[in-house]
């Protein structure tokens, strides 16, 4: 006979309308009652069973469901709009993927490490807007956050979420478990939660997704004890929409009648933008802005993985600096959207500028720099309503003419700037081994104009940056700000996800490459994704090394580099690319520069990624040193085992 | 001849002479023009005295200032060259004070018999000890060089970078004869 706590459960069940009488009676004579017994305690409770559901119609945007808690959760993420899970699955998550079999809205893309799979799903979101939903194990979960970390740092909406233990087992430090698991999370999330029920399900999935798509958006974390996943119940799903806030928040005409007036009277106003510019899809209106009053736009270096500016534009020309020598003297800042300059104890603004700043995140508005106006809005709103009263505080001949001015101005910087990289990448287009600089300008030729780049890198961001042509008709790019290498050869495999019709570069440096592993590789070859892989092969932490001997310690010294090495092993790319059956070559020469990426593209109109081992220079300090602390375990032995 | 002090301040001023003549032919008259940008443009991001503490050859100098254009630094092409020219003459070889390493490593190749500093470094007499000191305490002085084993392709590896950097064609044989001298010495 079963003990005390399962009849209960069952009773709860029947009564909540969780399962039919007919359910009931069998399950009760299974457990050894009598068909008479059985009867009359189904009849007792009779009273108390739920109102059937037929009798309250839901409206259109709601629908019951009935099923196991895997199936409930499997029909809200369809209604709040999924069309791919990001999966590494658990055993305890079956119900999930049995809910899946017959399921033809939902496509499955399997990753075999988790950190890829959170990459992936922040590829696909920066590419796409929507919220990917990842499905991770228990212990993948410190897999997973390596890169939530990137998704917390960049703001990208993403639901992940995994089964717990089953209740019994909570608390009792279990198999794979620990107390508090989504509290793990909670530094790096909007919002964690552990569902307490199969009935709660969609509830909290539907809450989760709110809380993540809300800008400023974040990952949320979810864990469900794996018992709720199977067990069977009824709950509404409703559509996301209900849920959905716009957050289109206008700026106060005050406010913006202040911008305006400070901007007006500037003499060297400045834009810093940001990548809420993206999220807001400003980016016609900022630059409609800019060429309204001839200021130029810059970046903070490490606060963007955006483009959401055309880098060939007079009036882009890179990255902040507080006494840049142009625009000389800058009198006003206007930050759209971007996080300011790292400042630590020193500012990196002259005390005499006055700071406007508009951003969508009010957490992070006017968190560090003193500002003098400081604006929570939807930056297109802002931008808009900013150019309206700009142009009601001045007259157009004024602006046009101080427009013109700048602009004339900026031109000639820019022109020198161009031809400085120019004259620089030809210097060194026959360096062996190969420069970035020569990568770089070669892709730039090959390449569809409007293809797109998600690059990883260190040393040669800025030669990224600098060389190809990004913009609304141009290539679009994508980063992070996060910094936790291993994310570029995963997101890119996400973005061609969301892009399928774009040409797609996954441009990473070896280090980088690495710290993902081939495993994305994985995900590359079973989905077929055609994405040209450009591994920036220089052997070596290149910048890391620079950074550490610009210190001029006793590693400067000495000549010696400690730790960034990374030859002996000489990693070889394309044999671990044919280990996931992905193609590739070695590009050891400048001249097999083109040819090689032209091979690269026809196999990606084939339908095949395709892997190039760019063998690049290593630059600066130590540039020539293959030396590295040497130690081998096999000498230690006194036993050869 | 070939080990007397004679021979080293033939080789060290020839060196000199090629490198002067190399990297003045570019001067412009304004010389304090070069100062003047190179304090405008490089404090933009970081503070000089890592740039202080480095001797460079022309070459070597154009690659620095080349990567930090390519990161931002502010400088038009006719800038730049002033810029370089202006850290060449004043940190270029043979600049008043070299790097210095200090004291050696424990493992250094000459710390056998404890630590020694680099100034009281006394090189193994061998074919080419004289044109490693003709060349290399241009920049440095020879702790750099000693303190640590390297193997054949890296010891040639540098020694060509380091005359690439300082724009000096010297023949095979001398090359060969310095990177042999450092493998013997100095290898692994
Ligand atoms: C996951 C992670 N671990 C460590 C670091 C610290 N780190 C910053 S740059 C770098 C080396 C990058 O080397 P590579 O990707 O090869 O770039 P490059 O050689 O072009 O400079 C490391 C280890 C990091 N950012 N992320
Ligand atoms: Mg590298």
């Amino acid at each position: 006979m079963s003990d005390k706590n399962d009849i209960k459960g069952l009773i709860k069940n029947y009564v909540d309308n969780g399962i039919s009488r007919r359910q009931f009676l069998t399950t009760l004579s299974a457990i050894g009652l009598s068909t008479a017994a059985a009867n009359s305690v189904a009849k007792e409770f009779a009273p108390f069973v739920s109102r059937k559901s037929e009798t309250k119609p839901l409206p259109a945007w709601a629908k019951r469901v009935s099923g196991t808690g895997g199936k409930l959760l499997v029909e809200q993420l369809k209604a709040s709009g999924h069309k791919f899970l990001f999966v590494n699955p658990s055993s305890g998550e079956a119900p999930i993927f049995d809910a899946l079999v017959d399921e033809s809205d939902i496509q499955i893309i399997k990753s075999i490490h988790e950190g890829a799979l959170v990459a992936m799903a922040d590829g696909y979101a920066k590419a796409t807007g929507e919220t990917p939903c990842v499905i991770i194990s228990r212990p993948g979960i410190p897999n997973a956050m390596s890169m939530m970390f990137n998704a917390w740092k960049d703001y990208t909406p993403m639901l992940i979420i995994t089964d717990d233990v089953s209740v019994a087992m909570l608390a009792q430090d279990g198999f794979e478990a620990m107390d508090h698991m989504t509290s793990m999370t909670q530094t790096m999330t909007k919002w964690h939660w552990s569902i307490q029920s199969a009935k709660k399900i969609p509830e909290i999935v539907r809450r989760g997704q709110k809380f993540a798509s809300t800008k400023p958006c974040g990952p949320v974390f979810l864990a469900t004890p794996s018992d709720h996943l199977s067990t069977k119940t009824e709950a509404a799903v409703i559509e996301q929409e209900k849920f959905s806030i716009a957050m289109q928040i206008r700026p106060s005409a005050d406010d913006i009648k202040n911008a305006a007036k400070l901007i007006l009277s500037a003499d060297n106003p400045l834009i810093l933008s940001g990548d809420e510019i993206r999220y807001c899809q400003a980016e016609t209106e900022l630059l409609e802005l800019a060429e309204l009053l001839g200021v130029s736009v810059v970046k903070d270096w490490s606060a963007s993985w955006s483009k959401h500016f055309p880098n060939k534009h007079p009036l882009y020309y890179g990255i902040y600096s507080a006494t840049a020598r142009f625009p000389s003297k800058v009198d006003v800042l206007l930050n759209l959207g971007s996080r300011m300059p790292l400042a630590g104890s020193q500012f990196r603004i002259e005390s005499h500028v006055k700071l406007v700043q508009v951003r969508l995140d009010a957490e992070n508005l006017a968190r560090v720099y003193p500002t003098n106006l400081s604006i929570v809005a939807d930056l297109k709103l802002a931008i808009v309503d900013l150019i309206e009263e700009i142009k009601s505080q001045s007259s157009s001949r004024k602006l046009k003419r101080v427009a013109n001015e700048r602009l004339e101005q900026a031109k000639i910087f820019k022109l020198k700037n161009e031809e400085v990289y120019q004259s620089i990448a030809r210097k060194k287009w026959n360096n062996d081994p190969i420069s970035a600089e020569r990568v770089v300008l070669e892709l730039e030729e090959l390449l569809e104009k409007d293809s797109v780049i998600v690059s990883d890198n260190d040393t040669y961001s800025w030669p990224i940056d600098n060389y190809l042509s990004y913009g609304p008709d141009e290539k679009d790019f994508y980063f992070n700000t996060g910094f936790t290498l291993g994310w570029g050869l995963p997101a890119a495999f996400g973005v061609k996800l969301a892009l399928p019709d774009k040409q797609v570069v996954s441009l990473v440096s070896d280090g980088t490459f690495l710290f993902s592993g081939p495993q994305p590789l994985w995900s590359y070859s079973r989905y077929k994704a055609p994405v040209i892989i450009i591994v920036m092969n220089n052997q070596s932490y290149n910048n890391e090394r620079n950074r550490i001997m610009s210190r001029r310690g006793r590693s400067y010294e000495t000549g010696r580099d400690m730790v960034c090495y990374l030859g002996e092993p000489d990693v070889d790319y394309v044999k671990l690319a044919a280990g996931f059956d992905v193609e590739g070559e070695v590009v050891a020469l400048p001249a097999q520069i083109n040819a090689a990426i032209k091979r690269a593209i026809k196999a990606t109109r084939d339908g095949q990624p395709y892997l190039l081992d760019m063998h690049v220079e290593r630059t600066g300090n130590l540039a020539n040193s293959t030396w590295h602390p040497e130690y081998s375990i096999a000498a230690t032995r006194k036993r050869k085992v | 001849m070939k080990n007397s002090s004679a021979y080293k301040l033939v080789v060290r001023t020839t060196c000199l002479f090629i490198l002067l003549s190399a990297g003045f032919s570019s001067v412009r008259a304004d010389e304090n023009a070069g100062r003047r940008l190179y304090e405008a443009a490089c404090v933009q991001c970081h503070g000089l005295a890592q740039i202080e503490q480095t001797r460079n050859g022309r070459a070597g100098w154009e690659d620095t200032v080349h990567k930090m254009v390519i990161t931002g630094a502010q400088l038009d092409i006719e800038e730049m060259e002033l810029v370089i020219d202006y850290l060449y003459q004043q940190h270029g070889p043979d600049a008043s004070d070299p790097m210095r390493t200090g004291v050696l490593p424990f493992d250094s190749p000459l710390s056998k018999d404890g630590l020694i500093s680099s100034e009281n470094i006394v090189l193994p007499d061998a074919k080419g000890k004289n044109l490693i000191e003709g060349y290399c305490m241009m920049c440095h002085d020879l702790g750099r060089v000693v303190a640590t084993r390297r193997g054949d392709k890296e010891w040639r590896g540098y020694v060509k970078d380091m005359l690439r950097r300082n724009s000096m064609n010297i023949s095979d044989d001398q090359l060969n004869t310095m990177v042999s001298y450092l493998k013997q010495n100095f290898g692994k």
